[in-house]
C-alpha cells in the first residue's frame, strides 16, 4: 500500500515542479514581450502578471527581488542566447575569429531585441546602484581568448583582453543606444571589438 | 535704463539660481544614490521652491542630470587646461593624456553623477534631448597632437575611438565591472589605445 502513495506523491511533486517552471518561463517571456514594446520604466509587476496570466504574489514567489531580479534574468538569458547563437561557427573557428563569431551572434541578438536592449543598458545602471547586476560579459569571453591564444600569439592576458573587449563593446552599446551609429555599423564594429582590444593592448 | 537694469538684475538672479540648483544636485549626489534623489530634496537643498526647479529644468531630473554632467566634465577639463604658453616642455600627446587623467579623477570623485547620467542618457536620447558630443573640449588638443605626431589619420577617426573607450569604461565602471584603478587606466590611456586601434 505504501508504494502507490509514494508514487502519487512523486507525481504530484513532479507536476508541481513542472507548473513552477511553466509559470517562471511565462513571467520571463511576458517581460521580454513587454520590454520589446515599452521602455523599462513603464513595465510594472502588475503589468507582467497580467501579460503572464498569473497573480502578482506568484511573481514575487518566483522573483523575490522583483523587477531587478526579473530584468537580470531576462538580460542574462538574451546575452547567453546571443553569445552562443553561432556556437557551430565558434567551435570551428580559430584564433581571434572565435571571438568574432561569438560577438557577431551577440550583437545580432541585441539588435533584434532593440527596445529590450536599450532598456537593459539603462536598467543595468539602476540595478547596479541597488545591489548588483549580472556577471561581466568578460567572464564569458576570457575562455574564448584562452582558446584563441592557443592558435595565435596575443599581446596581453586573456583576462586583460576580455576586459578591454567588454569596455569597447559597452562603448559601442552606448553609441548605438544614444542613436549615434546605425544598426549595420554597430554590428560591424561590435563583431570586431575583440580585434580592437588586441590592437589597443599591443 | 531702469527697465534694462531690472532686466539685467533678473537675468543675473536667474543665472545664480540655475547654478545654485546644479551645485545643490552635485552636493546631494556626493552622499545620495541618484535613484534616491528627488526634486523636493533638491529644492530644499538649493533653498528654492519646487516650481522654481521646474521653471529652470522643465523636464525635471532628466534635464538636471544632463546639465550636471556637462558642468562636471567642463570642470574636469578646466582643472588640467593650460594655455599653449603655459605648457612648457609638455608634449601635445602628454597634454591630451593629462586632460584625460583629469577627466578620470573628476569622474572618480563624482561616481553618482556618472551613474545617474549613464542611466538617464538612453532615455534622454530616445526623447531627442541628449547632446552626444560630451568630450568636445578634447577635440582641439587631440587634433594638435595628431599634427605633431605626423599621423596621417583623421581627427574624427581617432576621436571616435577614444570616446568609445571612455564611454565603455564609464559604463563598465558604474556596473561594477572595473575597479577604480582599472577605470583610471582605461580613461587615461584612451588616446594612446585609440591611436593603436586606428593605426595598427
Amino acid at each position: 500500500m505504501k508504494e502507490p502513495t509514494d508514487k502519487n506523491f512523486d507525481l504530484r511533486k513532479q507536476r508541481g515542479e513542472e507548473r513552477h517552471f511553466a509559470v517562471h518561463e511565462s513571467i520571463v517571456e511576458a517581460t521580454i514581450e513587454l520590454l520589446d514594446s515599452k521602455i523599462f520604466t513603464e513595465v510594472t509587476i502588475p503589468l507582467i502578471a497580467d501579460q503572464a496570466e498569473c497573480s502578482v504574489p506568484s511573481i514575487y514567489n518566483h522573483f523575490p527581488g522583483a523587477l531587478r531580479e526579473i530584468f537580470e534574468e531576462v538580460s542574462l538569458r538574451i546575452r547567453t542566447e546571443g553569445l552562443q547563437v553561432n556556437q557551430d561557427k565558434i567551435d570551428q573557428a580559430s584564433g581571434i575569429q572565435i571571438l568574432e563569431e561569438s560577438l557577431r551572434g551577440l550583437c545580432e541578438t541585441i539588435v533584434s531585441h532593440r527596445n529590450l536592449s536599450h532598456a537593459m543598458i539603462s536598467y543595468g545602471t539602476y540595478a547596479a546602484a541597488t545591489g548588483g547586476w549580472m556577471p561581466d560579459t568578460a567572464e564569458y569571453l576570457e575562455p574564448l581568448f584562452e582558446r584563441a591564444g592557443e592558435d595565435e600569439e596575443l599581446p596581453a592576458s586573456p583576462q586583460e583582453l576580455a576586459q578591454m573587449t567588454g569596455v569597447i563593446g559597452r562603448g559601442l552599446n552606448h553609441y548605438w543606444a544614444l542613436l549615434g551609429i546605425n544598426d549595420e555599423e554597430y554590428k560591424k564594429q561590435f563583431a570586431r571589438s575583440a580585434e580592437m582590444a588586441v590592437k589597443a593592448l599591443s | 535704463m531702469t527697465l534694462d537694469g531690472r532686466k539685467l538684475r533678473a537675468a543675473q538672479t536667474y543665472s545664480a539660481m540655475h547654478s545654485k540648483i546644479l551645485v545643490a544636485v552635485r552636493e546631494l549626489l556626493q552622499a545620495t544614490e541618484f535613484i534616491d534623489l528627488t526634486i523636493p530634496m533638491i529644492a530644499q537643498h538649493a533653498k528654492c521652491s519646487v516650481p522654481t526647479i521646474y521653471n529652470h529644468f522643465p523636464e525635471g531630473l532628466q534635464d538636471i542630470y544632463k546639465e550636471v554632467t556637462f558642468f562636471t566634465i567642463d570642470e574636469a577639463f578646466d582643472t588640467r587646461s593650460l594655455d599653449p604658453g603655459e605648457r612648457g616642455r609638455l608634449s601635445s600627446r602628454d597634454y591630451v593624456n593629462s586632460l584625460l587623467e583629469g577627466l578620470a579623477e573628476t569622474i572618480l570623485n563624482n561616481k553618482n553623477v556618472a551613474t545617474a547620467i549613464t542611466a538617464y542618457a538612453p532615455q534622454a536620447a530616445a526623447n531627442g534631448k541628449w547632446d552626444a558630443d560630451i568630450l568636445k573640449e578634447l577635440r582641439s588638443p587631440v587634433s594638435i597632437a595628431l599634427e605633431d605626431l605626423e599621423l596621417q589619420i583623421f581627427t574624427e577617426e581617432i576621436f571616435y575611438t577614444l570616446e568609445l573607450i571612455v564611454r565603455g569604461a564609464v559604463s563598465s565602471w558604474v556596473l561594477g565591472y572595473l575597479t577604480d584603478k582599472e577605470f583610471f587606466e582605461h580613461i587615461s590611456g584612451s588616446f594612446n589605445r585609440a591611436e593603436k586601434i586606428v593605426t595598427t
